[in-house]
Order: structure tokens, then sequence, then C-alpha cells
């Protein structure tokens, strides 16, 4: 079942996040305009579709901080995202840089927009802890 | 009065009237680089190079790195890209750098010259701490008037004296030359597309731009890119603006041109400019993307509020 943002405080979409397989956001105005899904917990996998732009990287953040807690790699498949923009890829940036040890967030097939952000936007040893497995060429 | 050797940006423009007021300038500025261990590198006309090359002789020519102009001019935001990205190639603690770079103004748009001097004002932040000698030249014959009296206002000093240095009485800060009300947008054409927008309305506005740049004869890279800059100019509008604005979409001969309009005040005119790696990581990213991305980006102050108009090839 899709679940509202707007219709839950805000515990009850971290409870819906500590279970799984769930939806847990989908944006206000243009209807739907992203999913964000967690697949598993263990390991965590974070599975998005639509667009992730600035309307919903506040979720988006919230999402990734409560997977990284686990202290595994956090996958994060974006296969189904057809934008991203600078303060969702931000988001991605940050979780990645508040990671410890030898955890990382692993970003599987991107829109091609966001490897243009990241080496636009950051250098390189500030992604360090950022893995980008690309989508195959269409 | 005689300025120290400090260890930070120097950036100098000289003026010349003829090749050989060039070469009396460079050749000294390349042959003290070069005996001091500075990688040198001089960005000119292949014409200019080679005339260049030839009053050093083969021994400091081959020493040289020269650059034509036409590869390192080619938009004010990839040119700043390249400075950061040479900078950042640079080891700590090594030596200086030194560049004497000429911008070159034939087939330059009013709207691009008037870029290339925010640029050139920006420079004095971007490479503020970077140990990097810069010898702007400008050729008087070829330079407008106008981008030599931008010149001495964008550069901290002027050369033409060597080995002495001297500060240009007409310097003002960056924020101060892109606030003096000279710099000018001509006005949209009364039928541009016009869409409004506000936070709720970014996929409308994205979908609305990608239209505009299909029909415009773009090629796949160029909408995706265009899309991108347009909706961050657009998020910067919503978050640090008014909260939304108009976009406004028209195509010239040899350009497509999207504008966004807010009521916001923008109070700098070279936000974008600043490598992001220099800058407050929470701001400028937007527009330095958009710079990156498209062909030239205007930022301009209107009664009305702010303009950044955003041109892609086509």
């Amino acid at each position: 079942m899709p679940h509202d943002r707007r219709q839950f405080p805000e515990q009850v979409t971290t409870q819906v996040l500590d279970a799984h397989p769930c939806p847990l956001y989908a944006s206000a105005g243009d209807a739907f305009e992203v999913g964000l899904t967690v697949v598993t917990t263990d390991p965590p996998v974070l599975r998005a579709s639509g667009a992730l732009d600035l309307t919903n990287a506040a979720a988006f953040d919230r999402a990734l901080t409560t997977l990284a807690a686990s202290g595994q790699d956090v996958t994060v498949d974006l296969a189904a995202v057809d934008f991203i923009d600078l303060a969702a890829t931000r988001a991605l940036v940050l979780a990645a840089q508040a990671m410890s040890g030898h955890q990382r967030l692993v970003v599987t097939s991107p829109p091609p927009v966001m490897s243009m952000i990241l080496q636009t936007c950051w250098h390189e040893t500030q992604v360090m802890r950022l893995t980008v497995r690309e989508r195959p060429a269409s | 009065m005689t300025l120290t050797n400090e260890q930070t940006l120097i950036h100098q423009a000289l003026t010349y009237d003829t090749v050989e007021d060039y070469l009396a300038e460079m050749v000294p500025f390349v042959r003290a680089g070069l005996a001091a261990g500075e990688p040198t590198y001089v960005i000119n006309t292949p014409r200019k190079l080679g005339t260049l090359a030839n009053a050093l002789g083969p021994a400091d020519a081959a020493a040289t790195e020269f650059v034509a102009s036409h590869t390192w001019h080619t938009t004010p935001g990839a040119a700043m890209a390249a400075c950061r990205q040479f900078v950042e190639s640079m080891p700590p603690d090594g030596p200086r750098v030194r560049i004497g770079g000429e911008p070159f103004w034939t087939k330059r748009t009013d709207a691009e010259a008037q870029e290339w001097a925010h640029y050139e004002a920006a420079l004095n932040v971007a490479l503020a701490a970077a140990p990097v000698w810069v010898l702007c030249t400008y050729d008087t014959r070829l330079t407008p008037p106008h981008a030599l009296a931008d010149a001495i206002r964008t550069h901290p000093e002027l050369a033409g004296d060597t080995p002495n240095r001297h500060r240009s009485a007409r310097y003002v800060s960056p924020e101060q030359f892109t606030a003096n009300g000279a710099e000018t947008v001509s006005p949209a054409p009364s039928d541009a597309a016009r869409l409004e927008f506000d936070g709720h309305g970014l996929a409308a506005v994205r979908r609305w731009v990608s239209g505009h740049g299909h029909a415009a004869g773009l090629d796949n890279g160029q909408v995706r890119d265009l899309v991108l800059s347009v909706h961050e100019v657009a998020a910067n509008a919503v978050l640090h603006g008014a909260g939304g604005g108009a976009i406004q979409a028209w195509t010239e001969p040899s350009e497509l041109i999207c504008q966004v309009s807010d009521a916001g005040l923008l109070d700098s005119r070279i936000v974008g400019y600043v490598p992001p790696a220099a800058a407050d990581p929470e701001s400028g990213r937007g527009l330095w993307l958009a710079r990156q991305l498209s062909d030239l980006v205007e930022v301009r102050r209107v009664p009305e509020g702010t303009v950044v108009r955003i041109h892609i090839n086509r």
C-alpha cells in the first residue's frame, strides 16, 4: 500500500521503514512523483522510482540515515529513477560521508545525470565512501 | 608601490598596442617563471604563441606550455572548472604556477563579453588562495573599449613594468564590480513561451523545458543538460528566492534560451563561478552546475528581482 507521509506523524514513517518490504514515501504535488521502498533491511536495500528532487530529498535523506544506522553497507537501487537533482544527490553524498569504518553506500543504476552532478559538484576525495554502479548503456 | 611576492593569487592585466609591446612583457614574465622553476603556461592564438616562441628561443620555448585560447576560453564556466582542476592538480608546497592568458573578444556577443568580465572578477575569489600568477593580456586592437575598461576594474594589479608590480587604482571587489548596474539584459521577446512555477511544479518545469529543448532541435544529451540546469535554477528560486517564479523560453538562430525570473534579490552576480570545493558546502552548487552544463549563464539583477538566462547552442 502506498504510504502518504502527509497523513502520518514522523514516527509512523520511521516504523514503516523498520518493516520490509514497504513503500514509504510518495511526494506531494504531482501524484506519486517518487516512490521509496525498503526492499530488505538485512542487508539494507532501498529502491526508488520516479523523480528524486528537492521536494522529496528530505524523505530520501531520512530513509538513508535510518538504513545506514545498521552499520552495514547500504544499497540504493535507482534503476527506476528517471531524474535526480542536486538536492537528492547531496542526500546520498552526506549519507556516505556520515558512514564510518568500512561501511559503504552503493548506488546502482542511477540516471546518467547523477554521475555528472557528482563529478561537477564534489571532489572525488569527498565521496570516497560512495560507490556508483552505472546503468548498462541503453 | 612595490608588492611582495606572496604565495597566493597574483592577478594582473596588461593592455598592449603592438606585438612588440606584448613580447616586451611576456618574454621576461615567462623567463622569470622558468628561472624560478615554476610551471609556466601561455594561452593565446596559435599565431601569437608562435611569435612568442620565436622570441623566447628554442630552449625557453620548449620549457613553456603553450595552449591555444579557443581550447581554454570556451565558456566562462568551463574555463573556471579548468582553473580549478589545474590548481588541484598542483602538488602542495610545490612552486608557484605562472599563466599568461589572453581572452579573445572577436565573435563574442555582448552577453558573453559581460560574463567573461564577471569571470575575470570571480577569479579573484575562486583562486584567492592558489599560488598562481595570472597575467591576462589584452590586445587593444582587438578588444572592445568596454572590455578594456572592465579589465582595470577586475584585475587587482596592472602589468607593464616588469619586474615591478603595481596595484590597479581602479580595481573593485567582484561584488562591487558586478553590482555597478552597467550590465544589461535585453528584454525577452514578447512572444516567448512562459510557465509559472512554485515548489510543487518542478516536475512540470522539467517536462516543459524538455519539450522546448526537443522542439528547438537539441540532441538528447543537450536536453538532459538543459533540463537539469533550468531545474536547479528554478530550485534556487524556490529555496532561496521568492519561492517560485516564471520561466520563459525562446529560440535565436543559433541557440535556445531559457530564462528563470523570480522576485528574490540575489546579492551576487558571480554566484556559480566559485568552485564548490572552495565555496560554502551548501551554497552555489546549483548555478555552478548550470554554468558547467550550458554554453552561457547570465545572472542579472532587474528591478523586478533576479533573472538567470541559460543559453544552449543548437
